[in-house]
């Protein structure tokens, strides 16, 4: 683990609406995973959201990958994060071998070989999906085709929110086998209630947002 | 460029029927238009070669002139010959066969012309005191009462129009005397004779339809289209209270130049009904009806317009509402493409490629349809 943190939140607070979150102080090294746990409306979608840019706090500082997210270009985001939204956020014609290198054409790296491609999508049973368009897979067959897209992106940071949701206990181990189990150069921060992913985690974070 | 190619592809790919159907209501509304008008100008170009070589002429200034010549044209079907004003012009200058348009209420130095035919002569009781009966156009014989300086054999006069025509013609004539009559106590006596073959029948007619002082009869004057067949000149000839007019057979009607300009919407619709009634096609229009036509064309073009517009904009609708919710599944989809990575500018592209895949595809449709409907067109509006 680095002595440098990839992530670091000071004194932010968000308010949205009649939501508020409040962080005093939040720092990930890079190769941590960290999961984000907390009931349902206490912030970890905010928190995920603002480290990825999406949200800009109302008042503090946050650092990702050394600069602040929200002023970034879309690009930056291609760059640095790998991200998984809550509703998987998939183009709904694309078939699922265009789906998981998106990712890498729009960072403008070399797309990732067959072999790994077929290598990631084997392991989530999505072997001969391939040709496959989103229409035609189960709502746990789409979350495989999102984290496949998370694993073949070869970012430094991945943001994960409720990636095992839709999945069954057996998929549940492998997902979380695959997100977490890899490289220390990757850092994951992931939101969930899945106590198989959550048991993984090398730490555990817990927003309290509450409304101000 | 990339991401936007596969995401464009993807479009097509996997949902060609509802950009086909976008495609499809763009050709529509294009080509309708288009197929229509091309349609109506070719009917109208057309008409126009139809009726280039025939400038018919007649004067038909009011309702009651074009009753005349309606009823002239469903009197005598007869295909009408090919005339110009070449020939009229050629005819001024006495070449034989030509004809001299000049109406019969022409006067030639305060005289009244007169056109008969030699056949009748006899029976109006004329006799040639000197010289020869006329023949050719523009010949004319005079009353035995008629100044000798101005009428003897030989001499050139200039014919003077009436004034009361809508003619095109020149408004005089020069007129050779070539006979003078031997004197029969009638008012025959006082007027000028030309052949009939040389004077505008037409306006023959409407001549008839003058009361005895000159002045158009008014009760003639709006009446509506007359029957086919009606022995409408022998009648107009036979009820003349002057008695100077000759007695003609309708086939022997030198029915030569013929214009037929209404004035109104009634004797356009007159018009056209007694041409088709007469012609059973309009071979022989006259070119300003030919543009009247072409108008009625045009309007019956609206009607197929709206026929197949109405459809159009149907599909149009149901495009706009797969266009709608289409963009409501795409809002969604490129907020998600954007949380990736993907810049605005490169859903745009995606955009603009698609859209140029389905203007691609509209423009092929629509010079298809385009095509189409010029020959549906024309087939319908004829």
């Amino acid at each position: 683990m680095s002595s440098e943190p990839i992530i670091f939140l000071e004194e932010v607070l968000v308010k949205r609406g009649n939501f508020c979150l409040e962080i005093p102080k939040l720092q990930i090294f890079t190769g941590e995973r960290v999961g984000i746990v907390a009931p349902s409306g206490q912030g970890k979608s905010t928190l995920l959201m603002l480290l990825a840019g999406l949200i800009a706090p109302t008042k503090g500082r946050v650092c990702v990958c050394g600069v602040d997210p929200v002023s970034q270009p879309p690009q930056w985001r291609a760059q640095q994060l790998a991200w998984m939204g809550a509703e998987l956020e998939l183009a709904t014609d694309l078939r699922v071998h265009e789906q998981v290198t998106l990712a890498a054409h729009l960072m403008k790296h070399p797309i990732p070989s067959q072999d790994i491609t077929d290598e990631v999508l084997n392991r989530l049973g999505l072997a001969g999906f391939q040709n496959r368009t989103m229409a035609s897979l189960s709502t746990g067959q789409q979350q495989r085709v999102a984290l496949a897209r998370v694993l073949l992106h070869p970012a430094p940071l991945r943001l994960t929110d409720e990636p095992t949701a839709s999945l069954d206990k057996g998929w549940s181990n492998v997902c979380s086998d695959l997100l977490l189990g890899e490289s220390d150069a990757v850092t994951v921060c992931f939101a969930s209630h899945d106590p198989t992913l959550i048991g993984r985690a090398d730490r555990i974070i817990s927003p309290e947002g509450s409304p101000p | 460029m990339r991401v936007a190619w596969i995401l464009a592809k993807s479009r097509w790919r996997e949902r060609p029927s509802t950009l086909l159907l976008l495609s499809l209501a763009i050709a529509l509304a294009a080509a309708v238009p288009t197929g229509t008008n091309q349609a109506v100008q070719r009917e109208v170009q057309k008409l126009r070669q139809q009726t280039q070589g025939i400038p018919l002429v007649a004067g038909a200034g009011s309702a009651g002139q074009t009753d005349l010549v309606l009823a002239a044209l469903d009197f005598d079907p007869r295909s009408i010959p090919t005339a110009t004003w070449g020939l009229v012009e050629a005819a001024r200058q006495d070449v034989p066969d030509g004809v001299l348009p000049m109406h019969l209420g022409h006067q030639a130095s305060g005289v009244t012309l007169i056109g008969t035919e030699s056949d009748v002569v006899s029976t109006l009781g004329l006799t040639l005191a000197s010289g020869r009966w006329c023949i050719r156009p523009g010949e004319i014989v005079a009353g035995a009462n008629t100044s000798l300086d101005r009428f003897s054999l030989g001499n050139i006069v200039e014919s003077e129009a009436p004034q009361k025509f809508a003619l095109q013609a020149p408004p005089t004539q020069r007129l050779r005397v070539v006979g003078r009559c031997a004197p029969t106590g009638s008012p025959a006596d006082q007027v000028a004779w030309t052949n009939l073959t040389t004077t505008w029948v037409l306006d023959g007619l409407y001549h008839a339809h003058q009361s005895d002082s000159g002045q158009p009869n008014n009760a003639t004057a709006d009446r509506q289209i007359l029957a086919p067949n009606t022995p409408l000149i022998r009648n107009l000839y036979d009820q003349d209270g002057s008695g100077l007019h000759a007695h003609i057979s309708k086939s022997e009607l030198p029915i030569h130049l013929l214009r037929i300009t209404p004035q109104d919407q009634r004797s356009l619709t007159m018009v056209r009904t007694n041409l088709k009634l007469a012609y059973g096609a309009m071979t022989a229009v006259p070119e300003k009806v030919a543009d009247e036509l072409a108008e009625s064309f045009a309007a019956r073009a609206k009607l197929i317009q709206l026929a197949v517009v109405v459809p159009g904009l149907g599909v149009s609708l149901l495009a706009l509402l797969v266009v709608w919710l289409d963009w409501q599944r795409r809002r969604a989809e490129h907020a998600g493409l954007r949380r990736l990575g993907a810049s605005q500018w490169m859903l745009v592209g995606s955009f603009a490629l698609e859209l140029m895949g389905t203007l691609i595809i509209s423009i092929l449709l629509t010079t298809a349809l385009t095509f189409g409907l010029a020959i549906f067109a024309a087939r319908w509006v004829m």
